[in-house]
């Protein structure tokens, strides 16, 4: 499972044409870095939440957003406000940022990851899962690291839907398992 | 046998020093959002449909709506347990039960999990069978033609059920559904003396659906008492389960019925009843969004009870040569009661209309007939057996021949006779040989009879012995004939009890002059 949250299909869909329009643009490093800044804006709970709120006029919304990033932006990124706004969308535009990096991990070749660890890892040993898995997948494999205490020991990785679990609680449960269900 | 602390703890020893665990890979989903037995999850990519997947808590899922972004699935059991951001882990595996032999005499839920308190079931992965599967294909069919009896004399000699038949069971509330299905249980013990692992022993598998908690606890005494709980399983899923279990729970009961058949054994399988589970159905799928059709069932709600009913068979000598993966040996069968209940005798609802369409035949109760003492409430009229007939017994079919017309007759003239006084003979006549067919037919619960019983007492009511009986006492000379015969022409019924006997005019003559004399005997 990658680590960015759930995106709905629709969002999905404008990001497609998004990164579509970047790539053949030849803008995608632009239209990304666009993509990052929005991302650190709507991290925000409270700035989502205006662009879905009802009570505000879509206008007034696409007027704020103008206001905020007017000029700062790329024409590509600039262009999906103006259509996001005129197509009544706008509510979609906090997801908009993940879809694109999805995509443009798909591009590069890239997949995200979760590392969870009982203690917090250093980065040489980050760097060589990472190393590892990007020989075993073919892919750039990126990690984030994460402390989980419940762990106890070990490691757990969980990779585009896919959970290797090598920690101590994973191997404890396993043996949970086989001892209730021996046979006296 | 006396366990020592000693032991377990040296053969949990043992366990631990061999266990090695490495690390596991598995595919995970996590729940977006949760709610009236509905998860939504996120993730689970690889996921078949109808796969059970693993909810934190133990709790158990199947998945049903493959979606573009998320995975709808139901959740069955422990829902409460299960919450937003959750991690779901799929199992890999089509939901499937347990089958076999460790099933017989006891009370499951519909994965197969025991609910009767009698321990584990103690079978292992092989046993386990996806709950839905391909029904029997044309070449490895065979027409019906064996009689599956019911033991009910009304049901029997009017609208016979043959081995692999679907005879659908239909009446409103309290008509008597459920005694007919747990009589023809009952009845089965008569084909091997209640013995499972006797060859001609009919298997029996009853599923309740959303029914009381205390009906099943009923039923099962009542086997328990009759001697038939050995060769019976019950699958419950109760009215206070998930609706997802009602639902699969059918699935699951034919499942368990499939492994006996395709080992060439006989199998009676009863559900009781499918109202419910299209309930449980209609339920399930407008939480998951799946659009409402008439009555807001979903539309391949057909389909639900078609594909269902379609594994009923009867199957061919040869089906092991057609398809040896499957079958281990030919000839074997499932007939199914299936249970509509219907509200005001309403036979044109969605529901009943589709699984009257889909069955073989429909056995109509009604209320009025039910409460005016006629018991079990059959109306002959308008129950029917569409293959039946050609398993039904030489001997009675050439009995009961004359029987539904005689009471069709007897209807028909009864409502016209309550218009006038001035009635001729052969009217008269008609009348009264109808009371007492009426009477005749009238048979109290748990009491099958075996085949034999039937025709000599439905032979005194047709050929007019009974005519000169007082219609209040038939039911008695019924009884007391067959006991007579029994006591004074064993070799007779033993004969009768065959299936191949025909009536010859030998065999009428002899339970004729019998009837004759018992008669003379009889004091009402």
């Amino acid at each position: 499972m990658s680590s960015s949250a759930h995106v709905s299909p629709v969002a999905r869909r404008y990001g497609r044409a998004l990164f579509d329009a970047a790539h053949d643009g030849g803008s995608l490093n632009e239209v990304r870095a666009d993509m990052q800044q929005l991302a650190a804006v709507f991290a925000d709970a409270d700035a989502a939440s205006v662009l879905s709120d009802p009570r505000v006029e879509q206008q007034r919304k696409g007027a704020l957003l103008k206001s905020a990033f007017g000029g700062k932006l790329h024409a590509h990124s600039a262009a999906l406000l103006g259509v996001l706004e005129s197509r009544n969308r706008l509510a979609l535009l906090p997801q908009i940022p993940a879809a694109f990096e999805e995509l443009l991990d798909q591009h590069e070749g890239r997949l995200r990851g979760v590392l969870e660890t009982a203690r917090p890892v250093d980065d040489a040993a980050k760097q060589r899962l990472e190393q590892a898995l990007s020989t075993s997948t073919g892919k750039t494999v990126q990690l984030e690291a994460n402390v989980q205490e419940d762990l106890l020991g070990g490691v757990r990785v969980t990779l585009a839907g896919t959970r290797f679990d090598g920690s101590a609680r994973g191997r404890l449960e396993k043996l949970q398992l086989r001892l209730a269900s021996v046979e006296l | 046998m006396e366990l020592q602390p000693s032991e377990v703890t040296s053969i949990l020893k043992k366990e631990i020093e061999s266990f090695q665990a490495g690390a596991s890979t598995e595919q995970v989903g996590q729940v977006l959002q949760v709610g009236d037995g509905v998860a939504r999850v996120y993730g689970l990519d690889n996921c078949m449909m109808s796969e059970l997947v693993e909810f934190p808590g133990g709790a158990m899922g199947m998945a049903l709506n493959l979606e573009e972004d998320n995975v709808g699935c139901v959740l069955l059991g422990n829902a409460a347990a299960v919450k937003e951001g959750d991690i779901v882990k799929s199992s890999g595996r089509i939901i499937s039960v347990p089958t076999g032999e460790a099933l017989l005499g006891r009370v499951v839920d519909a994965l197969g999990v025991p609910q009767d308190g009698k321990g584990p079931l103690n079978t292992s992965d092989d046993d386990l069978r996806p709950i839905e599967q391909d029904a029997p294909s044309v070449v490895e069919r065979t027409p019906v033609c064996e009689p599956m009896a019911t033991g009910l004399k009304a049901i029997d000699a009017m609208i016979p059920v043959g081995r692999g038949q679907r005879e659908l069971v239909i009446g409103d509330r309290q008509t008597g559904k459920t005694a007919i299905a747990i009589d023809a249980i009952i009845n089965q013990k008569s084909t091997g003396g209640g013995d499972p692992s006797n060859k001609d022993q009919v298997i029996c598998v009853y599923v309740a659906v959303g029914q009381k908690q205390s009906t099943v606890v009923d039923v099962q005494r009542k086997l328990d008492e009759a001697g038939a709980s050995p060769y019976t399983i019950i699958v419950n899923a109760s009215a206070s389960e998930e609706a997802a279990m009602q639902f699969i729970a059918p699935y699951s009961g034919t499942a368990m019925a499939e492994r006996f058949r395709d080992a060439g054994r006989h199998v009676l399988v009863i559900y009781d009843d499918l109202t419910k589970q299209a309930y449980a159905y209609r339920q399930v799928m407008l939480l998951l969004r799946r659009p409402p059709g008439r009555e807001a069932y979903p539309g391949d709600v057909f389909n639900l009870h078609s594909r269902l009913l379609e594994r009923s068979a009867k199957l061919a000598d040869n089906a092991p040569e057609i398809n040896p993966e499957k079958y281990s040996a030919g000839g074997g069968s499932i007939t199914s009661l299936p249970i509509i209940e219907t509200q005001e005798g309403d036979v044109s609802a969605y529901i009943p209309t589709n699984v009257i369409s889909i069955t073989d035949g429909q056995i109509f109760l009604e209320s009025d007939l039910f409460n005016s003492g006629v018991r079990p409430g059959v109306n002959v009229g308008i129950s029917v057996s569409r293959v039946g007939g050609s398993a039904q017994t030489p001997a009675m079919k050439k009995v009961a021949g004359g029987l539904r017309i005689n009471l069709a007759q007897y209807r028909e003239l009864e409502a016209f006779a309550q218009f006038g006084s001035d009635l001729d003979a052969a009217t008269q006549q008609s009348l009264n040989r109808g009371a007492r067919l009426v009477e005749l037919l009238k048979q109290g619960q748990y009491q099958p009879l075996e085949n034999a019983d039937q025709i000599v007492s439905i032979f005194a009511g047709t050929s007019g012995k009974l005519d000169e009986v007082d219609v209040n006492s038939v039911p008695e000379f019924a009884l007391g004939f067959i006991e007579y015969m029994k006591s004074n022409h064993a070799d007779v019924m033993t004969e009768l009890n065959g299936w191949d006997t025909k009536w010859s005019d030998e065999l009428a003559a002899t339970v004729g002059d019998a009837c004759d004399t018992f008669k003379s005997q009889f004091v009402g």
